[in-house]
């Protein structure tokens, strides 16, 4: 089987439209640094040489991997890396290149999803549940669409990477403290309430940013704070 | 008249191996309770938090002797070394409390020449050795997320979606040579 025209176009929309996005999902600030401009280059050259890339020298693939990986190193949040892996999700290519570079980014995307989670420090084990239950509902149609492409490698890949991240959250979950809500009788000024809850007053700009508090000084309950 | 059992059940007192005699021999220990005061309630609640380290408190002593001991000097000193060496715990023999693994806390050691020399007198202060806490191995499932990671992307990369495409890696396309590549997209 080989590729037609308009399977290729439609595959270097696809693939565009990927990059764009993570282009789009790059912290303005990381723009500057090594990586980021290590990525912005990598990228361009990806968007400029894609069709030559897939039907040519068949490196596209490796490249794309490559630009997601200096897009995660150059500080892509995993909210914005999320967004790109959905945004991909909804599109709906009808060629086999196209779908090819489809699923082939929901991949890659979740690979970078799941080392961005394994590089966030996290303080409470609510965060760790909720990103545990946010990558393992993003892992279900990459691992639906693997199994029915009878694509048997990716399909125990993508398994074998959600296992570990699972694992992984999981253990670093039983060091943290939960978070829990505190009831006062009155507004507390966020200083006060660092040093009732947690002994350290130092902590009541944490409490203030927990809370959203629209004034520090009178914040009240109940308050969001971890439980130790 | 027969001897009494405690006294034939008497260990020769030892540190590391060093003999000394036991003027004093006491044992601590417990239990580690936190007490919660609750207000408004009559009730406390005592939380069992473990056993406390068990400390045992020493008074030795070293005496001349001319048969047992006619070098006080060496034995005295042999004593302070085996309390002052380096290294892991080591075995301390009670006369009566039996044997324990213990590491030396503090000890002073007294001399009174006027009043008895030929004497000296050590207060050792030895605590429960105990255990390692924290040597037990974790998997660093971190680092087991990026290989895996890694590894995936190989995977993804052969994949016979990508295969079946017609276009293995590194060879020439399978278009017409007529369409300039650059054209792509109308």
């Amino acid at each position: 089987m080989s590729i037609t025209k308009p399977a290729l176009n439609e595959a270097v929309v696809i693939g565009t439209s990927i990059v764009n996005n993570l282009l789009a999902a790059l912290p303005s600030a990381a723009s500057n640094v090594p990586t980021g401009t290590s990525f912005v280059t990598a990228a361009g050259d990806l968007l400029a040489d894609m069709a030559s890339e897939i039907v040519v020298t068949g490196e596209f693939w490796a490249d794309l991997a490559n630009v997601f990986e200096l897009a995660r190193q150059s500080g892509v949040t995993y909210a914005s890396m999320d967004s790109v892996r959905m945004a991909a999700e909804a599109l709906m290519p009808v060629g086999n290149a196209g779908q090819a570079v489809q699923d082939y980014a929901i991949q890659i995307s979740l690979v970078e999803l799941a080392q961005i989670l394994a590089a966030t420090t996290f303080k409470s084990r609510d965060g760790i549940d909720a990103s545990l239950t946010s990558i393992n509902a993003a892992f279900i149609d990459a691992i639906d669409t693997a199994a029915n492409n009878f694509d048997w490698n990716s399909y125990q890949a993508l398994i074998a990477l959600r296992g570990t991240v699972a694992l992984d959250l999981n253990n670093r979950e039983q060091t943290l403290p939960r978070i829990i809500f505190y009831n006062f009788p009155t507004t507390q000024p966020a200083l006060y309430l660092a040093q009732r809850i947690y002994g350290d007053g130092s902590r009541g700009v944490e409490i203030a940013q927990e809370n959203n508090a629209a004034n520090p000084l009178f914040m009240s309950s109940p308050i969001r704070a971890l439980s130790s | 008249m027969a001897i009494a059992l405690w006294r034939q059940n008497l260990q020769p007192a030892s540190f590391r191996g060093v003999p000394f005699y036991v003027h004093i021999d006491a044992k601590a220990g417990g239990r580690r309770v936190v007490l919660h005061e609750f207000p408004m309630q009559n009730t406390p609640y005592a939380e069992d938090m473990g056993r406390r380290a068990r400390r045992f408190r020493v008074t030795a002593y070293i005496l001349y002797s001319p048969v047992l001991i006619p070098d006080y000097q060496g034995a005295r000193d042999a004593l302070i070394a085996a309390l002052e060496s380096d290294g892991a715990a080591a075995q301390l023999i009670h006369p009566t409390l039996g044997v324990d693994t213990v590491v030396v806390d503090t000890y002073a050691v007294t001399e009174r020449l006027e009043e008895a020399g030929g004497y000296s007198e050590f207060e050792i202060e030895f605590l429960e050795a105990g255990t390692t806490a924290f040597s037990t191995p974790t998997a660093n499932t971190n680092s087991a997320v990026n290989t895996t990671a890694q590894n995936a992307i190989q995977t993804f990369q052969q994949s016979p979606i990508i295969s079946g495409l017609g276009i293995p890696l590194g060879t020439a396309p399978n278009i017409t040579p007529t369409n300039p590549l650059g054209t792509f997209g109308g």
